[in-house]
């Protein structure tokens, strides 16, 4: 078959080729407005906080000579704060969330009376949503928190309010035990962790959002669909067995043409003919 | 017997001499005329035929008649598609005695009589008749070549130039009539449509001419 052949085929079933791509384009089409529609979706914004994890110093314990100790416990405290589930913990979303409120006036004075705090005004899932938005790196016993969210004003508020949650009341989330050498083992008194924030939240920057790589996504579903389209108006070609080309019949006849009779022309191109016998 | 208002449209004459379907009759028609031993034979018979039934196939015979009628060749063109004869109203000619009263040796029913002159000069036709649709077909299997050996005699008589007599039958694998009509003409030539005709069709169409010994010359394409 030739290129002429092929673009003939793609012309006859152009039907096919364009309702595949159509309905494709409608999904995608919609797909794309509901993420366009999702605060978000394609762009999000991320504030930083970093904390200082440390032990309390107390006079029931005045022999700081082994500080190697005290560091190897702090870094102890912060890679299980850092790693394990208190920070996507509900408990502590919760706390931020009711931190975050108890911090609108700090929040009003800096972004407006009125500031677009996203999912934070939906009380229903704003906690969830906070365990879900946090993420957490640590270098020794410096630990950097970062809050995602659909609104630069929500982003700094959760950072800021993590930072307070964190520094308030890290002892309730992670701790270490120090036991006697008695038989049973009780666990003795010992410094108790804490934390202090170092940098305060950040200015919340703009990061991808959760589907920011959707829209390429469905670009590249409407060029799979004109492909699927095409192999379709192909495929509908071969199992068609009707004749349309003159050189199809000779090659399946193995007779001679005698005449090739284009379509009936339009009724516009014709003369008016009489009926009338001439005899 | 209702036709189609576009159909009616479709003869030859309704379009400019000039136009690229009427020159592709034309063509048609001096292709088919090339075949013949004009030193042999002078009233020459042949059929055009679908290999399965399609609104407007006997414009096809219709239209090769009118284009040999143009060229002054003196023509009949006979409607032997004896279920949905057609071109009796595409040529404004009325209800007639026809090929099915002559089939049926009616007394009184003569070849002069049942001749029809139409618009087209040179050109007459032999409408289906008036003989009951069920016993057509068997009468045209029994008289068929008693009725086309007279054409030729009436030709021959009345016609000094070589002449032509062009059947339209109702479609090959529809009906025994295109095969019967086959047998007794000299030259067959299959109407394959393109976008309608299958393979299957053209293929099925040109076994059941060629098993029953009719002389199969080639296919005209329509549509392309």
């Amino acid at each position: 078959m030739e290129l002429r052949s092929y673009w003939s085929v793609i012309l006859r079933r152009l039907w096919v080729i364009a309702l595949v791509v159509i309905v494709v384009s409608l999904y995608s089409g919609y797909q794309y407005y509901k993420i366009r529609k999702t605060p978000g979706a394609l762009q999000a914004y991320s504030s930083n906080v970093t904390l200082l994890i440390s032990l309390k110093a107390s006079p029931k314990f005045t022999d700081y000579t082994n500080y190697v100790n005290y560091l190897s416990v702090s870094e102890s405290i912060s890679d299980s704060f850092t790693n394990g589930p208190t920070l996507t913990s509900g408990r502590f979303g919760k706390q931020v969330y009711d931190q975050v409120n108890a911090d609108m006036p700090q929040i009003k004075q800096k972004f407006g009376a009125n500031p677009d705090l996203g999912d934070l005004a939906n009380p229903g899932v704003a906690a969830g949503a906070i365990s879900g938005s946090l993420t957490a790196t640590r270098v020794h016993t410096l630990i950097t928190i970062s809050a995602s969210w659909n609104t630069p004003a929500g982003a700094w508020a959760i950072a800021n309010a993590v930072g307070e949650v964190s520094a308030a009341h890290i002892s309730d989330y992670t701790d270490y035990t120090v036991t006697d050498n008695a038989a049973p083992a009780t666990i003795v008194d010992r410094p108790a962790a804490a934390a202090k924030v170092t940098l305060g939240a950040s200015d919340a920057a703009t990061i991808p959002g959760s589907q920011a790589s959707k829209p390429t996504l469905l670009l590249v579903l409407v060029l799979v669909a004109l492909l699927i389209g095409i192999a379709l108006a192909f495929l509908m070609e071969y199992l068609d067995d009707r004749l349309r080309k003159t050189d199809d019949a000779v090659q399946l006849l193995q007779l001679p043409v005698y005449g090739e009779v284009p379509h009936t022309p339009p009724a516009g191109n014709t003369k008016v003919r009489s009926t009338q016998p001439v005899a | 017997m209702s036709i189609p208002s576009q159909e009616q449209m479709t003869l030859l004459t309704d379009y400019e001499p000039d136009s690229a379907y009427s020159l592709a009759y034309q063509k048609l028609y001096a292709n088919i005329s090339f075949t013949w031993d004009r030193a042999q034979t002078k009233q020459q018979t042949l059929l055009l035929a679908t290999p399965t039934p399609y609104n407007g196939h006997a414009v096809v015979p219709a239209n090769v008649a009118i284009a040999a009628a143009q060229s002054g060749i003196p023509t009949i063109l006979v409607d032997a598609d004896l279920r949905t004869p057609t071109l009796q109203q595409r040529f404004g000619v009325g209800k007639n005695v026809g090929l099915s009263d002559l089939l049926a040796q009616k007394t009184q029913t003569t070849l002069a009589t049942t001749l029809c002159d139409t618009f087209v000069p040179n050109l007459r036709l032999l409408p289906a008749g008036t003989t009951p649709q069920q016993e057509r077909s068997l009468l045209l299997s029994k008289q068929l070549h008693i009725v086309v050996a007279g054409l030729q005699t009436f030709l021959a008589e009345t016609e000094r130039e070589p002449s032509l007599v062009i059947f339209n039958s109702a479609a090959v694998l529809a009906s025994t009539e295109a095969v019967l009509i086959s047998n007794v003409v000299q030259q067959t030539f299959l109407t394959l449509i393109s976008g309608n005709t299958t393979r299957r069709q053209a293929k099925k169409a040109q076994e059941q001419l060629q098993h029953t010994h009719g002389t199969l010359m080639g296919f005209v394409m329509l549509n392309v």
